[in-house]
C-alpha cells in the first residue's frame, strides 16, 4: 500500500492525573495509510472511542493524553504532530484534515440551527475568503453525495431522520474534502436496514473520494466487511492486527477469536455462538502479565506474569502483529505496519 | 399559526378566570368595604350616607350576585376600577396609575440588567469551568439564599444615614414636584440606587447559578463536542452552540419575573418606603381598601399572563422545536 497519512506511536491517555488517574489507552501504535480503511474493535471500555478522541484531541477532561505522537501526513509538505499543535493550528487542521463522524447520530446536530447554518460555519471558519453563493453550492453538493434532497437544506435537525441527520454529518465530514474521516461507530444509533444502506453508500463514496477511514465499532462482523485493515483492543491495548479477510479466516489471539465467534456467519457450517465469558477488564486494576489472561481457555503460566508484546508471530504470515504468548514473536515490533 | 391561537384562547380563559376569582374574593372575605368604612368615620355617616355608599361599591342588596357580575365587568370595561377608600374618592385606576410606573421604572430594569448580567455571567462560568470563576459559586449561592428585604435592611443600616448619599427611603425627594426635569429625575435616580442594588444582589446570582448549570450539562452535548472537531472559533462554539442552547430552560424563568415586576418586589419597596405598586399593596392590606386591592390583583394577574404570553412566543422564536412543521 502507499504513504501513510496518520502515524500513531506509543500513544497514551489517562482520565485524570495523579495517583487516581485511569490509564485507558496503553502505548498504542497503529499507521492508517492513505486511502485505506482501518477498523478498530473490541468490547465497550476497550479504549477505542478513548484513542479516537485522543487523537483529534477532543478528549473531555478528566482525559488526558500523557505520552506519545500522532503524526500527520499532509498531501503535500512535511508530516506534524497533532498533538504538538497550537490552538490556531489545531483549528485549522479539524476537519479540513481529518473530520468525525460521532457516535450519536440524534444528538450530533445543534438542534436550535438549521442544517444549512451548520454546514455553512463550517465553510466560513476554514475558507473565509469563500463567497456565500459558493458556501451555499458546496453545502448542496455534499447533500447531493450523501443522497439527500437539497431542499432539506434549510430544515431544522429535528425535521429529519435519525438515518437523514447521519447522513448530514457524513455530508459535513466531506465538505472540506478532508485526507481522514473518523468514524465513530456512526451507524450504532441506527436500525440495521439503514445501518445497511448507510455503509454501503460510505463505501461508495470513499471509492469515489479517496479518504482514509479509522473505522471504531464493537461490531466485528461490520469491520470484516466494511475495512481493509483490523485492529483488535482489549484493555486500552492493541492485541491483534491484520487484513481483515486473514483476521477473519484465521484469528490468532483468543480474544479475537471469541469475538468472532460472537456473532453468527452467514455461510458456512453452524456453529454455536459462544461469546466470552467473563467482563472487561477493570482499569483501575489491571491483571498482570496479559490483560486478557483471566478470561482465555487457553492461559500459559507465562501469561499471568509476563507481558506478551506485540509483535509478527513467527508462526505466521507477515503483514500481521499480535500480542499473545501463544503466538511468540518472530521480531521486535518497530511500529505496526501492516 | 394554530398553536399562537390556542395559546390566545388560552390566556383569554384565564383572564375571564382571574377577573371572576377577583370578584368574588372580597365577597368572601367576612366584613365589607362599607363596614369598614364605617368604622373609620366612627359612626359619623348618616344612614342615607352609608346606604349610598352600598351602591357605590356595587354592594347593594337589591342586586343579585349574577347583576353584580355583570355590572362588574361593565365597569372593568370601561376601565373603571372603582373608588379606593384609603384615598377615597380618587379612582383605584388613578391610584394604580401613580404608582405602576415607579415599580416598572425600578423593577423592570432592575430584572432586565440582573438577567443580562447574571446570564452573561454564568455564560462564562459555565464554560470555563474549573477556572477561578468556579470561586463564585458559592458566593452566588449564599447570596441568592438572602431575602431580598433582609439585604435591604442592612443596606439602610450601613450606607443610609446622616450625610449619607444613599437616602433611606421615599423614591424622591419629599420637596420636589414630579416633573420630567433633571433635578426630579436625578434625585429619582439617587433614591432608586440602593433599592436596585438590593434586587440586582439577590435576583442576579441565581441566574448565575442556573445559566452556569445549564451551560455545563449542555458542553457535554455530542453536537458542542461535534462543533469543536469542527474547527470552530471557541467564541462561536461557546455562543452559537452552548449558550444558545443553555438560554432555553431560562427563558420562562425569566417571563416569570417579567410578570412579578409588577407585582414589584413588595418587600424591597416596603423596606425602602419605595412608592410603587408593591407599597401600595401594603399599605391597601393594612387598611382594607377592597377596591384597591382588587384593581392591583387584576393588574398583576394580567401582567403575570402577558408575560407568559411573551415568554411562549420567545420560545417559539428560539426553540425551531416548538413550532409546528410549515
Amino acid at each position: 500500500m502507499s504513504s501513510p497519512v496518520l502515524e500513531i506511536r506509543n500513544l497514551c491517555v489517562d482520565y485524570g492525573v495523579g495517583a487516581t488517574a485511569v490509564r485507558a489507552v496503553r502505548d498504542v501504535d497503529l499507521t492508517l495509510h492513505r486511502g485505506q480503511v482501518l477498523g478498530l474493535a473490541g468490547e465497550s471500555g476497550s479504549g477505542k472511542s478513548t484513542l479516537a478522541y485522543g487523537l483529534t484531541r477532543l478528549l473531555p477532561p478528566p482525559g488526558v493524553v500523557t505520552g506519545g505522537q500522532v503524526i500527520y501526513h499532509p498531501p503535500a509538505g512535511a508530516p506534524v504532530d497533532v498533538l504538538a499543535m497550537t490552538p490556531a493550528q489545531l483549528r485549522r487542521f479539524r476537519w479540513a484534515e481529518t473530520a468525525v463522524v460521532f457516535q450519536g447520530a440524534m444528538n450530533s446536530l445543534n438542534p436550535v440551527h438549521r442544517i444549512s447554518t451548520q454546514l455553512l460555519d463550517v465553510l466560513k471558519a476554514h475558507r473565509p475568503t469563500s463567497t456565500a453563493v459558493g458556501r451555499r453550492e458546496r453545502a448542496r453538493e455534499v447533500l447531493r453525495l450523501v443522497g439527500i434532497p437539497t431542499d432539506r437544506l434549510d430544515a431544522y435537525p429535528h425535521q429529519l431522520s435519525g438515518g437523514m441527520r447521519q447522513r448530514v454529518m457524513i455530508a459535513m465530514a466531506l465538505l472540506l474534502e478532508p485526507q481522514l474521516v473518523i468514524m465513530d461507530e456512526p451507524t450504532t444509533a441506527l436500525d440495521v436496514v439503514m445501518q445497511r444502506q448507510i455503509l454501503g453508500e460510505l463505501a461508495q463514496l470513499r471509492q469515489r473520494l479517496e479518504f482514509a477511514v479509522l473505522f471504531i465499532t464493537h461490531d466485528l462482523s461490520l469491520l470484516v466487511e466494511f475495512s481493509d485493515h483490523i485492529a483488535i483492543m482489549y484493555g486500552g491495548r492493541v492485541v491483534e492486527q491484520a487484513a481483515s479477510d486473514r483476521l477473519y479466516q484465521q484469528a490468532l489471539h483468543p480474544y479475537t477469536e471469541g469475538l468472532l465467534q460472537s456473532f453468527p456467519a452467514l455461510r458456512g457450517p453452524r456453529r454455536t455462538l459462544t461469546g466470552i465469558p467473563g467482563s472487561p477488564p477493570d482499569l483501575r486494576a489491571m491483571p498482570t502479565g496479559c490483560a486478557f489472561h483471566p478470561r482465555c481457555p487457553y492461559a500459559l503460566d507465562v501469561c499471568r506474569s509476563r507481558l506478551p508484546p506485540l509483535g509478527r508471530p513467527a508462526d505466521s504470515h507477515a503483514g500481521r502483529t499480535v500480542a499473545c504468548w501463544l503466538h511468540p514473536t518472530a521480531e521486535p515490533a518497530t511500529g505496526t505496519r501492516p | 399559526m394554530r398553536f399562537l391561537l390556542q395559546r390566545l384562547a388560552f390566556y383569554l380563559f384565564t383572564v375571564w378566570a382571574a377577573i371572576t376569582i377577583n370578584f368574588f374574593l372580597p365577597r368572601l372575605i367576612p366584613g365589607d368595604p362599607v363596614r369598614s368604612l364605617i368604622a373609620r368615620y366612627q359612626g359619623q355617616l348618616s344612614t342615607d350616607a352609608i346606604d349610598s355608599l352600598y351602591v357605590l361599591f356595587g354592594l347593594d342588596q337589591e342586586r343579585s350576585l349574577w347583576g353584580q357580575y355583570v355590572d362588574y365587568w361593565a365597569q372593568l370595561l370601561r376601565g373603571d376600577l372603582g373608588l379606593s377608600f384609603t384615598f377615597f374618592p380618587t379612582p383605584v385606576s388613578d391610584v394604580i396609575g401613580n404608582a405602576l410606573p415607579w415599580t416598572v421604572a425600578l423593577v423592570g430594569i432592575t430584572t432586565l440588567v440582573s438577567f443580562a448580567l447574571g446570564t452573561g455571567l454564568g455564560v462564562l462560568a459555565g464554560w470555563r469551568r474549573g477556572s477561578w470563576l468556579d470561586g463564585l459559586l458559592p458566593v452566588t449561592t449564599f447570596l441568592s439564599s438572602i431575602p431580598y428585604f433582609w439585604l435591604g435592611l442592612v443596606a439602610i443600616a450601613l450606607l443610609t444615614g446622616p450625610g449619607s448619599f444613599f437616602p433611606s427611603s421615599g423614591g424622591y425627594e419629599p420637596g420636589l414636584v414630579p416633573a420630567f426635569d433633571t433635578i426630579f429625575l436625578g434625585s429619582a435616580l439617587q433614591h432608586s440606587l440602593l433599592p436596585a442594588a438590593t434586587i440586582l444582589v439577590s435576583s442576579m446570582s441565581g441566574w448565575v447559578l442556573s445559566m452556569r448549570n445549564m451551560m455545563v450539562t449542555v458542553a457535554a452535548e455530542d453536537y458542542i463536542t461535534v462543533a469543536h472537531a469542527k474547527g470552530l472559533g471557541e467564541r462561536r462554539v461557546a455562543l452559537h452552540y452552548a449558550a444558545r442552547n443553555a438560554l432555553l430552560p431560562n427563558i420562562s424563568g425569566f417571563a416569570l419575573s417579567l410578570g412579578f415586576i409588577v407585582g414589584g418586589t413588595l418587600l424591597v419597596e416596603i423596606v425602602f418606603s419605595y412608592p410603587g405598586l408593591g407599597f401600595q399593596l401594603f399599605q391597601a392590606v393594612g387598611a382594607k381598601d377592597y377596591p384597591l386591592l382588587q384593581g392591583i390583583f387584576l393588574i398583576i394577574t394580567v401582567s403575570v399572563l402577558v408575560a407568559n404570553l411573551l415568554a411562549d412566543l420567545a420560545y417559539l422564536a428560539l426553540d425551531p422545536r416548538t413550532r409546528k412543521e410549515g
